[in-house]
């Protein structure tokens, strides 16, 4: 069962045209424009398989085990 | 001043927020993760509506969180008040539920008001969610330039890449 959906725009209004992704990789610079092809999919594609509420809980998840980490690191001097 | 967790609990943030009537925009790294965008954050970035229901809504949530301003460092524990919430700024706070950023305005004139065309509304478990689109997020990005920005743009916009090839 599809439990969540996204919905194309928040308002009827019409936005002024939204950028191309062609339009978007010409607007950064050429060191990010080279990481772009870096990047790894897979993880991606794994996001992308998730529902929202879902990708937030594991992203708020790692955040919080990392501050722990950072913390526990830091109370012991290094 | 109590301490507050340093890495918010995003699902509970947003949680309280829409179960308590505010309207805002999800912005920066949580409308990247919602989207897809496999990173982490430990912050909240919302735009707020500015109407004085909503400032007033908005500003009773974060007082029972006990929203405190973040970099202080005289550490006056200094409370949120309208008057912030209803200018232009951006506000760092910390809560209960970890740091929250409300910001007026994401760039001068870029309200809710302004944004909101430029959204995508999420739906999900019983609740809506108003989220900054990826094109409108990566361009606010590059525009801001930051280290903390140059980061993740490749990640947006490969997220993008792979969402448009996803499509029919």
């Amino acid at each position: 069962m599809v439990r969540w959906r996204m919905v194309a725009r928040a308002t009827d209004a019409s936005p002024s045209e939204a950028p191309t992704i062609e339009a978007l990789i010409e607007a950064v610079d050429p060191e990010v424009r080279a990481a772009i092809d870096d990047v790894d999919r897979t993880l991606i594609a794994l996001a992308l398989q998730q529902s929202p509420w879902d990708r937030l809980r594991s992203a708020s998840r790692m955040a919080q085990t990392l501050a722990r980490i950072r913390d526990a690191i830091a109370s012991q001097g290094g | 001043m109590p301490s507050h967790p340093r890495a918010a609990d995003l699902p509970a943030l947003l949680a309280t927020l829409c179960d308590s009537g505010v309207e805002f925009i999800i912005v920066g790294g949580v409308a990247a993760v919602l989207q897809g965008v496999p990173i982490t954050t430990t912050d909240l970035d919302i735009v707020h509506r500015r109407t004085s229901e909503n400032v007033a809504r908005l500003l009773e949530v974060l007082h029972k969180l006990d929203a405190t301003t973040r970099y202080d460092m005289a550490r006056r524990g200094l409370r949120p008040t309208a008057e912030m919430l209803a200018g232009r700024g951006q506000i760092n706070l910390s809560t209960s539920l970890g740091p929250i950023d409300p910001l007026c305005e994401l760039d001068p004139g870029q309200g809710y008001e302004e944004l909101l065309p430029h959204s995508v509304s999420v739906r999900d478990e019983g609740r809506l969610l108003h989220v900054l689109d990826l094109p409108t997020l990566i361009a606010a990005k590059t525009r801001a330039g930051r280290p903390k920005d140059r980061i993740v743009l490749p990640i947006l916009i490969a997220t993008l890449q792979e969402r448009d090839r996803g499509k029919p």
